[in-house]
């Protein structure tokens, strides 16, 4: 068989293309890998510092018993004060479950009648609100980004959470059915989240994996909820 | 065979007559089927019109008007805006409020650890001097909208004057009113209700075909919204010679009310001839 000098130069520019290809590939891969990664160690060190940051609340054992969990704290961490947090529960804001709306009368001069209303997505509220307050954590920030752009940011105190073994954590959020859409309540990958301080982890509300009640969804709430696997190995370390 | 008539040529006849007749006739059907759908459409939009506009009279004569002190808040000086909540029925679906941290920021700074950066939103170059603390003005319908309950916000010191422009910041995503990202912007709320001095009620709708807005600025994260005159408003345009008695603004849109189903609104900067309020009482119950 006779060689062919021009196949030969063909076939070894073909492999050595294919090469570059390969090499440039498993380049980027690692360096777009490194970028997630520096981004999430970032977002960590941030929870860790504001963590350490914030007072924990002095709590009375006998009110609060250890593992009794009743109670979340709005507090604003604005170190630099700038007022561009805001984080309270207010009145009128939350989940309706069982309420009464009041229907006008024929002439609109003052209530004609009562009905009742509840959105699918809480058949099971929080029973305290029975005083029909409807309660919602209310957590704004305005400006940048919280975690790179400024210093400041909002933390609610999960009451008594420590040395307790946690089967899930949950919030609920104004929102559409897809908890990723970018519509009203802007949903990133970590706000608003559950930083830990126990396990070094974090929740964040639309970080995978969640389990999102699919059937207790609306257009206008959602319930979301994390469930053991990342939240217990969070805990773990500190039972 | 001359005195016979060709059956083909009596076809072809009768189908140039029927087609003509066919068409005019679906042409005629069509004009009366839009018509019929016109009038419908209108009759609807009217009839929603009206009774937002019989809503708004019952509403307002409801509504207390705020005590206002002349030697503190002397006639036609708009320096406040007093959220309350209208909710006859006790039903807790509301709420009204100035809160720190949510307006729209104008002179304001982040925070990086050590050193501080100005901020200001490109939608609010200029805002309320006196607002040291960001504050915005939050009004929240949690719900179905015919619950007969409300949010609002009195604009104090606006009796007497005329109006030439008239407007607010919303905390909204988009390049205009119609967006579905960020606060609620209905046709029906938040919205101006104006009382003139003849007693009569316009009301200026957020996203309204029949009031539309001005876009003045804009970012990722706010509208400025600004009516001029004659500012539009429902049922008539709201006239330079026109004189206020009472301007409040009105939020009754719940969670029901698309395009974004939030029932909520950030409105900052409230805006009447040209002196912007963006600051008040923290209201919140």
């Amino acid at each position: 068989m006779k060689f062919d000098p021009l196949i030969f130069k063909r076939v070894f520019a073909t492999l050595l293309l294919l090469g570059a290809v390969v090499v440039i590939l498993s380049m980027a891969h690692p360096v777009r890998g490194q970028t997630i990664n520096s981004a999430m160690l970032t977002s960590l060190q941030y929870n860790l510092g504001l963590l350490s940051l914030l007072p924990e609340p002095v709590l009375d054992p006998l009110l609060d018993p250890p593992g009794n969990f009743h109670a979340v704290k709005p507090q604003e961490f604005d170190p630099g004060t700038p007022s561009l947090v805001q984080a309270a529960w207010l009145h009128g804001t939350g989940r309706p479950t069982n309420t009464t709306i009041a229907l006008p009368n024929s002439t609109f001069t003052g209530v004609g009648g009562f009905s009742t209303f509840t959105n699918p997505a809480c058949l099971n509220d929080f029973d305290a609100d029975s005083a029909m307050h409807r309660l919602s954590r209310f957590r704004v920030f305005s400006g940048l980004h919280a975690t790179h752009d400024s210093r400041s940011c909002l933390d609610s105190f999960i009451g008594r959470q420590r040395g307790r073994c946690c089967l899930g954590i949950a919030v609920d959020g104004t929102g559409t059915a897809d908890v990723t859409a970018t519509l009203p309540r802007a949903t990133f990958r970590a706000q608003p989240l559950f930083p830990i301080a126990e396990g070094n982890s974090e929740e964040g509300d639309a970080a995978a994996p969640f389990d999102d009640n699919g059937p207790r969804t609306t257009k206008q709430l959602k319930e979301l909820a994390y469930e053991t696997t990342k939240v217990e190995r969070s805990f773990t370390a500190r039972r | 065979m001359s005195g016979q008539k060709n059956p083909l040529k009596k076809s072809l006849t009768g189908i140039l007559w029927i087609t003509p007749a066919l068409g005019v006739s679906i042409a005629a059907a069509l004009f009366l089927f839009t018509i019929a759908r016109t009038g419908q459409a209108q009759t609807t939009s009217t009839r929603t019109l009206q009774t937002i506009l019989q809503l708004e009279q019952a509403l307002l004569s409801l509504l207390p008007q705020p005590v206002i002190d002349p030697t503190t808040d002397p006639p036609g000086n708009f320096t406040n805006v007093i959220p309350q909540q209208f909710d006859p029925g006790k039903t807790n679906l509301v709420q009204a409020t100035w809160l720190s941290g949510i307006g729209c920021p104008t002179g304001a700074f982040t925070f990086d650890g050590s050193t501080t950066t100005p901020l200001t939103d490109t939608a609010c170059p200029v805002g309320d001097p006196k607002d040291q603390r960001n504050q915005g003005l939050l009004l929240v319908k949690t719900g179905p909208t015919p619950n007969f309950a409300a949010a609002t916000a009195e604009l104090i010191n606006v009796k007497g004057i005329s109006l030439t422009e008239l407007g607010y910041d919303i905390r909204k995503s988009g390049v205009d009113e119609f967006s579905p990202l960020g606060s609620h912007c209905g046709a029906g709320a938040p919205r101006f209700d104006v009382v003139l001095s003849d007693g009569s009620i316009r009301f200026v709708g957020c996203s309204s075909f029949a009031t539309l807005p001005v876009v003045t600025a804009a970012s990722g994260a706010w509208i400025r919204l600004r009516w001029f005159t004659p500012i539009p408003a429902f049922p008539t345009p709201i006239l330079a010679t026109d004189v206020v008695q009472r301007i409040v603004i009105v939020f009754d849109e719940g969670t029901d009310t698309g395009p974004d189903f939030f029932g909520a609104a950030f409105l900052d900067n409230i805006d009447v001839n040209g002196s912007r309020v963006g600051r008040g009482p923290v209201a919140a119950n």
